[in-house]
């Protein structure tokens, strides 16, 4: 009983104030509706997984206590400038309202992980699904395209997209260390100068490349489609003219002999007649028949237009590959040139001649090109072709939603409807449940409550007035 | 239908209290009453029903104080007519009544009367506009008597007013045999504070196939002790509902 005073009171409440609880279920909704309209669009993350080779990764300051996973991060921290997120923003068009802040945006959707000793993982995030994958992509590619000898040009070059954000040095003895080959750096070098704009144009290749892969895909895909479709039409077509080709065999057949019959007899003649109601019958049953599909030309055109846009894009990407594999042949000559040049002194291969080979020390006068060229990605492998810190070792291929309170609205819906329909229906049920008689009525009252009496409805006595 | 033809009703004749104890005779006239009032149509077989409500009241004076405040759960239930009605039975049976209106803020009896015109109402006594008296209108021989809300008043005005109340139905206590007071409903906003402490005894009106009897169980709880008595109204079958219990 007390459970359903209570429930009785719960119930009554709204339908007392019913203006207190419909003007709530507005406040609520418009409340939902205000914070839905502020919510940020959905969004997608990709991910990369790249691969540091150690090996050719740049050594760690001494003064920087590093530990094997934050290595291959910092590193791409490094790699990562702000002006290469300018060149990506503004390559896919990104944050056009940002007013010079796309770089912080950039990286406020950028995570680096190191997931293992060798191992980065780039996951980028995006409120378009394609886009995402292409930008992630895209940093991977720059990262693994990122060459050091080429950075230290950047300054005097203005090509700033491929310097790497200086490491802080927190030891004298690093400074020490550090100090000549800086100053080695900051001397202008024709041959890195060149060697940086080779780099540079490889990389927008490379972003060609990829763009031309995309956009054969996807003319691939509708190619694909349409030719399915195409062949589906045709087969529709042909279906259909075989079912009516027996009927216009008979038609030709029964013209040729009413022509002969009307040769020897008039029309009046009983077997001219025979043989037009034949031709008349045979005429209405192929009419019934359905209608030969025309031949999907639309489709063809499309196609066929489809198919010389990806010839003009494939001769486009064997140009970009051509383009491409001359660039890397004049970078790794670049490289060789700048890595010959202290190898071929005489006085150093004389004083020193027990020195390991590609292990200058720092204080060579020459060591410091050396030193960029060996210590980080400039170590070119022995069959010429050059070694990289970073290799990719999965792609981005798609984009994953992330949470997102929007998508709550259709659990929200499913569980708030059925119980908004369920407390609807109990609360009618309770509402209509009214005093039947006096005998509900003095089980509702209390005991010390007298009930004085019935009277009689207004329609019964008005009736008997 | 016919008897009305070929009998007419007599005349409706207000004592009308026009200031300074002054009265003046108004015709009342019938087109515009609630077809519900008996004491207009005093053969209806509902009166039985009234004065047998009224004899109940009267038996062994367990009704006590005399004032019956006369509300229901919400509105819609008929508690006017029934205040009206049953103020009618007990001048039936020879009592003095003031029946006093005291919904504020939905004042019905002008309405209920015929769209009637008065001077003063009870709302410009509490205002300490008018005397008691003044305020007072009455119909039988000064048996039945009015107190109708001239102006709604807003719930601030009702709050700050309500305390003069207390002496007006001293007054009308000292004058009159009987109270009936229309209040507003029990589970209503205007149901304030005054009412919660001072409204007793209450007759809950409650109406058959109507009122919801959650509402009931939720006016009694508020009711709480002073509620004394209910009454059914507009029952179809009377033969089922027709059963009364005495007062402990």
């Amino acid at each position: 009983m007390r459970i359903i005073l209570l429930f009785g009171r719960l119930i009554a409440l709204p339908l007392r104030h019913r203006l207190i609880a419909a003007g709530t279920v507005v406040a609520v909704i418009a409340g939902y509706l205000l914070w839905a309209s502020h919510l940020p669009p959905q969004e997608y993350t990709s991910s990369a997984l790249l691969f540091l080779d150690r090996t050719a990764a740049p050594k760690p300051d001494p003064g920087i206590v590093h530990n094997d996973q934050t290595q291959a991060m910092e590193l791409a921290k490094s790699i990562l400038s702000d002006d290469r997120f300018n060149a990506i923003c503004q390559h896919f068009g990104l944050y056009p309202d940002s007013n010079g802040g796309e770089a912080a945006r950039f990286r406020s959707n950028l995570t680096l992980f190191g997931e293992s000793t060798s191992s980065l993982r780039v996951t980028w995030r995006g409120t378009d699904r394609s886009q995402t994958v292409a930008v992630t992509n895209t940093v991977a590619v720059l990262l693994t395209s990122w060459v050091p000898g080429a950075s230290h040009q950047d300054s005097e070059l203005g090509l700033t997209k491929l310097a790497p954000t200086p490491t802080p040095i927190t030891s004298t003895a690093a400074m020490e260390q550090k100090r000549p080959v800086a100053a080695s750096l900051t001397k202008p070098s024709p041959a890195k100068a060149r060697l940086a704009k080779v780099l540079n144009a490889e990389m927008e290749l490379r972003v060609l490349l990829a763009a031309a892969d995309k956009g054969l895909a996807a003319l691939g895909d509708e190619a694909h489609r349409l030719e399915a479709s195409i062949a589906q039409a045709n087969a529709e077509r042909q279906a259909s003219i075989t079912a009516r080709q027996p009927l216009t065999e008979q038609l030709a057949t029964e013209k040729k002999k009413l022509d002969l019959l009307r040769v020897r007899y008039t029309d009046a003649y009983p077997d001219v007649e025979t043989a037009q109601e034949r031709i008349t019958e045979t005429q209405q049953r192929l009419a019934a028949m359905p209608d030969v599909r025309p031949a999907p030309d639309a489709e063809h055109a499309r196609l066929i237009a489809l198919t010389k846009e990806m010839n003009r894009l494939g001769a486009e990407k064997v140009r970009l590959s051509g383009e491409l594999s001359k660039n890397v042949k004049l970078e790794t000559a670049l490289r060789n040139q700048e890595v010959d040049v202290p190898a071929t002194r005489p006085e150093q291969a004389s004083t020193e001649p027990q020195r390991e080979q590609g292990k200058p020390r720092l204080s060579d006068p020459v060591a410091p090109l050396a030193l960029a060229a060996s210590g980080s990605q400039t170590v070119d492998s022995t069959d010429g072709e050059q070694v990289r810190a970073f290799k990719i070792l999965e792609r981005a291929a798609n984009a994953q939603p992330t949470n997102n309170p929007r998508r709550l609205l259709p659990l929200l819906v499913a569980v708030a409807g059925p119980l908004a329909g369920v407390l609807y229906l109990l609360s009618a049920v309770w509402w209509f449940h009214t005093v039947r008689n006096a005998k509900t009525l003095e089980r509702i009252l209390p005991e010390n409550v007298a009930y004085l009496g019935a009277i009689p409805a207004m329609d019964t006595w008005r009736h008997s007035i | 239908m016919a008897t009305q033809h070929l009998i007419p009703a007599p005349r409706l004749s207000l004592s009308m209290p026009i200031g300074d104890g002054r009265l003046e005779a108004v015709d009342l006239p019938r087109e515009g009453l609630h077809s519900a009032l008996l004491f207009a149509n005093e053969q209806s077989p509902a009166g039985a029903s009234y004065q047998g409500v009224a004899d109940r009241l009267l038996a062994d004076g367990w009704w006590n104080p005399k004032r019956i405040f006369v509300t229901s759960p919400t509105v819609g239930d008929g508690k006017t007519c029934t205040a009206f009605n049953l103020a009618w039975a007990l001048t039936t049976r020879g009592a003095s009544v003031l029946l006093a209106e005291l919904n504020f803020e939905r004042p019905r009896f002008s309405r209920v009367l015929g769209g009637l015109q008065i001077r003063f109402g009870i709302d410009s006594a509490i205002r300490r506009l008018a005397n008691p008296a003044d305020s007072v209108f009455s119909i039988r021989n000064k048996l039945l008597s009015f107190s109708a809300v001239k102006n709604a008043m807003r719930m601030g005005e009702v709050k700050q007013h309500l305390p003069h109340l207390a002496s007006y139905l001293n007054w009308g206590g000292n004058n009159f045999d009987w109270l009936i007071l229309d209040c507003p409903p029990v589970l209503s906003f205007a149901w304030n504070h005054w009412f919660r402490a001072c409204a007793r005894p209450a007759l809950l009106v409650v109406r058959e196939q109507r009122t919801p009897a959650v509402q009931v169980r939720q006016a009694t709880s508020r009711l709480g002790a002073g509620l004394k008595g209910v009454l059914l109204n507009d029952v179809v079958d009377e033969g089922i509902s027709d059963r009364t219990s005495d007062a402990d």
